[in-house]
């Protein structure tokens, strides 16, 4: 990440901050996510989803395009791009919607990833498939004020970081990985 | 110089190291001149004149603590397992198994959907995390539980 400027917003900061641990660069050295843009408070990340032989499946992380890999289904993409917004950060938590670098619009549903959780998360039947439909998703999050007490693992509280974060989407991609 | 990932009951921080370094040298440079060095989810610990950078590799992880094992106690559905694994091993692997056939034994189909979280904190353990730093006292104790599901 480039050096943080003395007029740099409060939630630009956080994020810097975060994404310099050295939780987040091991994910990064591991090819699991990478920031791929930033353009405050939009940020592209794209997170892997590694070429396996068995079925497999997983995702990545607010307005900061994020990739992340996923350990995917045959013809499945190898990573997954989120277009999100990071405003407020880290008291509200991020929002992602789900893109396609390619024609830089948001990810079309066919291409979408599939899986028991994966496909609730990343559906494209609600808020026009703009958010992931999660408890760390600010979006989601504000329209299911329920999450809070029903989702108290996942829900997003401002105490997590960005590492925490992109790993719910990383796992959620890569869900029968290890196991 | 090599850049490396050092696991320590301190937590998880990015080290320049020189290459040169031995494992028993970086604990000592690091206060820890007792600790042994592990590379990661390894079940034996290096020997104390390895060289580290040379072990570990760039951007290679090394788990260095006084704890020889981690008695790691998993509580899932009223039940408890106790198992010892190596300070260096990753939440990943101790989830492994527990859903597996020497822990729970859960079927294949729920194994994806439970995950492991830090006993009484309700917090979701990063399955990279490496048990020696999340340990007390060289004793853990985590949940296995449903993962969340997002419904309403």
């Amino acid at each position: 990440m480039s050096a943080v400027e003395p007029d740099t917003p409060p939630d630009h900061r956080a994020f810097d901050a975060d994404a310099n641990k050295a939780s987040f660069l091991a994910g990064v050295h591991r090819g699991d996510w990478l920031i791929e843009k930033v353009a405050w408070p939009t940020v592209e990340i794209s997170i892997a989803a590694r070429p396996k032989p068995s079925e497999i499946e997983r995702v990545a992380s607010p307005t900061v395009e994020i990739s992340v890999a996923a350990g995917p289904k045959p013809s499945a993409p190898e990573r997954y791009w989120l277009r999100c917004d990071f405003s407020n950060y880290p008291a509200d938590a991020p929002t992602a919607t789900p893109w396609d670098p390619d024609t830089g619009a948001k990810l079309a549903a066919d291409k979408r990833p599939k899986g028991d959780d994966a496909s609730t998360v990343f559906r494209s039947d609600w808020e026009d498939g703009r958010a992931l439909y999660a408890a760390y998703d600010r979006i989601a999050l504000t329209g299911h004020a329920n999450w809070m007490a029903e989702c108290p693992r996942t829900a997003w509280n401002g105490t997590q970081d960005l590492a925490w974060w992109v790993m719910r989407i990383w796992e959620l991609l890569n869900e029968d990985d290890d196991v | 110089m090599i850049q490396i990932f050092l696991h320590t009951t301190d937590g998880l921080t990015l080290q320049t190291i020189d290459e040169a370094i031995t494992v028993a040298e970086l604990a000592e440079a690091l206060g820890v001149d007792d600790a042994a060095g592990w590379l990661e989810d390894a079940d034996e610990p290096l020997a104390s004149t390895t060289v580290a950078a040379t072990a570990v590799g760039e951007n290679g992880h090394l788990h260095l603590t006084r704890c020889r094992r981690i008695e790691v106690t998993i509580n899932y559905a009223g039940k408890t397992k106790t198992h010892e694994f190596a300070p260096g091993s990753t939440l990943g692997r101790v989830r492994r198994w527990a859903v597996g056939e020497n822990g729970f034994d859960l079927p294949q189909k729920e194994r994806p959907k439970h995950e492991l979280g830090l006993c009484g904190s309700g917090i979701i353990a990063d399955r990279n995390e490496h048990i020696g730093t999340l340990a007390t006292d060289c004793e853990l104790c985590v949940d296995l539980a449903p993962k969340d599901r997002f419904q309403g």
